[in-house]
């Protein structure tokens, strides 16, 4: 089928949809819901033991234990559950494909790799189905991220992680810079942590520099020189004049002494990433940070064995650390430190609400921990009259348990992105080989478009093709028990493919922006792990 | 400057409920962890009586008192009598010397000891990478070195600058440094920054001796040529100032004689060449470090004011240090240069005073004049010998009580100070073990029985290591200069004295 016809017969098979709509991008309906017979949490330390939460278009119309529902709103009876606001996480960090190569550098970037302030996160990052699903499943809606490469690491960006694309979910495209004594990877210059402190020291006064002179220059060329334009310089005049906070994240505890340094020296306002061992040097990061973003990763239990306390092949310094960490929130908190959690650093973001039940059991009071997910971290991000709160007028992001949202024993039922709802499913560990060539059938309204799925990889690290209408499309792929997911996007929307294997036959359900539909899928060639032949050059 | 005991010994222990209270209030002495260690008062006086004081000063050796108010060094002589409320301490059969300080340090570095990667990086600091967490720290103070000259490694001609710290274990980074003095930066010559004999170095400028002093030139003239923009620029205050450079700006300050140089260096020929760039160029080198040939040019050095600090006796790790001698700080100490042994080395640095010895052992250096070597000498090479170095009055009261004479190998540490305050103490440290050990078990207990509630599954190993130790706890004089440490700081992947030797 030619892939004009196939658009065409989409087209047919979706024109009830008015294509202003579908210019508009993806359409959910029901849009309208009430959620009712629950108990809401408002904010931290607030509750309505029985109440009903509308919302409409994505935001929240009314909270209330006497809301009356609206004629047209899908109901949700959630009795005995409870309704929270969507945890906010203001560290979520995104892996960019390497660009370290100093050859590749554009005309208007710095002449140093690591110094990539010039990067806008929103424009360049991967928006990953599987990561949003990972962090909704433990209740986080929203997220700012942040780059992963270079000492200047360029503009965040914060988010929504409900369905789409980023321009459905974008919150705010310049979400402030973020630094890191990152080093120059593959040899170059700095290779070390005093380089790198440098190169920040030299970078910081060259972009003073340059704000001084632009703004000299802007204010009245005439008889002056143009100063030779610099996109990473640029984009630090603001934080290099103080007006601008710039995001550090730190790995230890003396990366937030030194980094406090430099911004001392030289007239810098910082925030942090913290470590998670700001408990030892307390006094010191009490003067230093008013706001902290902590991690909640939590190490696992040294290994000991042998003789009742004669291990000694485990240093006294993990063993203390160990007890400690689960402390740190209480000890940054007992410091009058405002702090959000994030779950930056978790090997497993699952573990996410687990760990910050650890703080909790640690002594953290659960309202401080409820305020460090979602009204501080609004807070932080400057969204505290969207999203912090389930009132009315904030964004429908909603996450639905049945208990204490940190209860260990607590299960995530349900989460609400921008009024959508999503349900939450347990990834199970995979079942069978489902690698191969699948020939698919999509069968909506009648019709039946076909496509062919290619799943390779790793067993547990799927890749995943799709080929629909003559095109080769990128794709993400999860297995979970014997239930593969597929996401790809195509035509301007995000589509879905849930096949259930058995053996070599297939069926499931998918979704697209123009609505649902069944699947039916047969596999048509086995994955093979040999490795291309060399043409029997040995020979 | 102090944190709280929020995380103590005493908590842990309390909660495990192992061992008698008394253990709560102590002092945890010898903690293998900087931030959990208290910072040691500091009395309003302190007398050590009938002692033997080395005061590598004026007043020289003798039987005597020392007396210390409030970090200072009060009055050394005999018969002092103690203020009210002083601590008082009985020195008799015991000597007093000086802290020791060590001239030629890496310990205490954070993130690598060398910029390596271009040939000149007199931008980077020491001081922005000090590591106040290290256990080296406490365990030099163990050996009574009270401070040491954190120097950038030597992998290029014109390195990074150097950073002078008390070992005020316990303290942060801030509270570590020697703070408003003449700051030095570390300079190389030979083998290190050329490189010809380490293989491919496909771009590696300079790779000859020649080379390296054309470098060192260039630099200084574009250094020149820097200031005197500067110079244009604030006569007249006309359009925009130039752009500052902290590279050339370290070099202006040598020119301006602001900053002082350490340079490693091993042959005579090297040395000499320096020093010509020095007087072509108007400007000073302070130190020359390792300086193995110092014994051919100690004329030369003293003529144009450059102290030696070098090693007891060392030789042989590499060709171009072939010419050593043990008797090389004799003979330069002989001649009228200001001479120190230094350590290189986070080991060596506990045993200073073994290594003054080797000074007498090699070339019969009066005694006194030996222990200069690692005290009043050292000051001076790192212009502190106002504040530090020697034992008299207004001077800072580092000092260390040994059981014997300072320079036998039998004598032992058995306290430190520091500005007044008792940083070591032999028998806090060793009363503080057991605490330790049963901190250890009450942990290893509790993991235990959490493991029992089937709470807490233990790290499964090789999969899951589980806690990975932030990069402080490994010094970088033991980690960066391995090549595997380029990839990992894991303590057990180091070859460390392969490369220790590299280093040198």
């Amino acid at each position: 089928m030619s892939r004009l016809l196939h658009r065409a017969l989409l087209c047919a098979l979706f024109s009830l949809i008015p294509t202003s709509l579908l210019a508009q991008g993806p359409v959910y309906t029901p849009n309208v819901h009430a959620l009712t017979n629950v108990r809401i949490v408002t904010s931290p330390g607030r509750t309505i033991e029985q109440g009903t939460v509308v919302v409409r278009d994505g935001l929240i119309e009314a909270v209330g234990a006497n809301v009356a529902i609206p004629d047209d709103a899908q109901v949700w009876e959630l009795d005995s559950l409870t309704v929270y606001a969507g945890l906010i996480d203001p560290a979520m960090e995104v892996k960019l494909p390497k660009a370290d190569d100093e050859d590749d550098l554009a005309n208007l970037d710095h002449h140093l790799s690591v110094v990539k302030s010039q990067t806008l996160l929103a424009t360049g990052m991967p928006f990953k189905a599987s990561d949003r699903e990972a962090r909704r499943a433990v209740g986080i809606t929203t997220a700012r991220m942040l780059s992963n490469q270079g000492a200047f690491r360029g503009e965040a960006a914060i988010a929504n992680l409900g369905k789409g694309d980023l321009s459905y979910n974008l919150i705010e495209g310049e979400a402030g810079q973020v630094a890191a004594f990152s080093t120059a990877k593959g040899g170059g210059y700095p290779g070390s942590l005093m380089g790198v402190v440098a190169v920040m020291r030299q970078t910081l006064h060259d972009a003073q520099w340059y704000n001084q002179a632009m703004t000299s220059f802007e204010a009245n060329p005439r008889g002056l020189k143009r100063p030779e334009q610099n996109a990473a310089l640029e984009a630090l005049r603001s934080v290099a004049s103080g007006q601008e906070e710039l995001l550090f994240i730190t790995d230890d505890v003396l990366d937030l002494l030194r980094a406090h340094e430099l911004a001392a020296e030289l007239g810098l306002s910082l925030s942090y990433i913290g470590s998670g061992e700001e408990y030892k040097r307390i006094d010191e990061v009490k003067t230093m940070a008013s706001q902290l973003v902590l991690p909640v990763h939590f190490p696992k239990a040294p290994g000991v064995s042998g003789e009742e306390g004669k291990d000694l092949s485990v240093s006294l310094e993990k063993l203390r650390h160990w007890d400690n960490a689960p402390k740190n929130p209480t000890a940054v908190y007992d410091a009058g430190i405002e702090f959000a959690f994030t779950a930056h650093g978790l090997k497993d973001i699952g573990k996410f609400r687990e760990k910050v039940s650890e703080a909790i059991q640690a002594g953290l009071p659960h309202d401080a921990a409820l305020a460090s997910c979602t009204t501080v971290p609004a807070k932080m991000l400057g969204l505290s009259e969207q999203m912090g709160r389930v009132e009315t007028g904030m964004v429908a992001n909603l996450v639905v348990t049945d208990g204490a949202i940190f209860d260990p024993d607590t299960k995530v039922r349900a989460v609400w992105v921008d009024g959508n709802r999503f349900e939450v499913q347990k990834i199970e560990k995979p079942e069978g080989d489902p690698r191969g060539t699948w020939d698919y059938v999509a069968l909506a309204g009648g019709a039946e478009y076909p496509g062919t799925v290619i799943l390779g990889g790793e067993l547990g690290a799927l890749t995943a093709t799709v080929v629909a209408m003559d095109e080769e499309i990128p794709a993400e792929a999860t297995q979970s028990g014997s239930t593969v997911s597929v996401v790809f996007s195509m035509m301007g929307g995000q589509f879905t493919l849930d096949l259930n294997i058995n053996g070599d036959n297939a069926d499931g359900s998918g979704s697209s922006p123009f609505g649902d539909f069944s699947l039916t899928a047969t596999r048509v060639k086995k994955h093979s792990d040999s490795k291309p032949g060399n043409g029997g050059l040995d020979r | 400057m102090k944190r709280q005991k929020l995380f103590s010994l005493a908590t842990v222990v309390a909660t495990a409920c192992l061992v008698p209270s008394l253990v709560f209030g102590a002092t945890a002495a010898g903690d293998p962890e900087a931030w959990h260690a208290n910072t040691p008062d500091q009395p309003g006086a302190v007398l050590v009586q009938n002692a033997t004081i080395w005061t590598s000063g004026p007043q020289g050796k003798f039987v005597g008192d020392l007396l210390i108010r409030n970090g200072k060094v009060a009055q050394v002589g005999t018969d002092l009598s103690a203020p009210s409320g002083a601590v008082v301490i009985d020195g008799t059969g015991k000597h007093v010397t000086p802290g020791l300080i060590d001239a030629h340090s890496h310990t205490a570095i954070v993130g690598g000891v060398n910029e390596g990667t271009n040939n000149v990086t007199s931008e980077v600091r020491i001081e922005d990478v000090v590591n106040s967490e290290t256990v080296n720290i406490y365990r030099q103070l163990a050996g009574g070195l009270t401070a040491g000259n954190l120097l950038h490694g030597s992998a290029n001609a014109i390195g990074g600058q150097n950073c002078l710290i008390k070992m005020r274990y316990g303290e942060d980074p801030e509270d570590l440094k020697v703070e408003g003095r003449m700051q030095g930066i570390k300079f190389a010559l030979g083998e290190n920054p050329k490189r010809a004999n380490w293989g491919e170095q496909d771009d590696h400028y300079p790779i000859t001796r020649s080379g390296v002093e054309q470098l060192i030139r260039e630099r200084f003239t574009a250094a020149k040529d820097y200031k005197e923009r500067w110079d244009r620029w604030n006569s007249s205050k006309k359009g925009t100032a130039p752009k500052r450079d902290f590279q050339l700006e370290a070099l202006v300050e040598i020119l301006d004689g602001k900053r002082q140089i350490h340079c490693h260096s091993y042959r005579a020929d090297e040395i000499l060449m320096l020093m010509r760039i020095a007087d072509d160029m108007g400007f000073k080198v302070d130190t020359f470090q390792h300086v193995l040939e110092g014994y051919k040019v100690a004329d030369e050095m003293r003529e144009h004011g450059a102290m030696g600090s070098t090693f007891s006796d060392w030789w042989a790790y590499k060709f171009e240090v072939y010419d050593a001698i043990p008797y090389n700080g004799s003979i330069m100490w002989d001649r009228g240069v200001v001479t120190t042994f230094n350590s290189d080395s986070s080991e060596l640095a506990r045993r200073m005073n073994l290594e003054a010895a080797k000074a007498v052992k090699y070339g019969g250096i009066p005694e006194e004049e030996a222990l200069k070597f690692v005290t009043l000498n050292a000051a001076k090479q790192m212009r502190v010998d106002d504040i530090m170095g020697s034992l008299e009055a207004g001077k800072d009261a580092d000092f260390v009580i040994w059981n014997g004479h300072p320079l036998s190998t039998y004598s032992i540490c058995e306290q430190t100070w520091v500005d007044g305050r008792k940083y070591f103490d032999r028998e806090e440290d060793l009363a503080a073990r057991e605490a330790l050990l049963k901190e250890r078990e009450a942990l290893i207990a509790k993991i235990k029985d959490k493991k029992e509630e089937g709470k807490e599954p233990t790290v499964a190993g090789a999969d899951d290591p589980g806690y990975q130790m932030p990069e402080y706890y490994y010094d970088s004089a033991e980690t960066s200069v391995c090549k595997c440490a380029a990839v990992s700081h894991k303590e057990e992947e180091c070859t460390h004295i392969e490369h220790q030797k590299e280093e040198k």
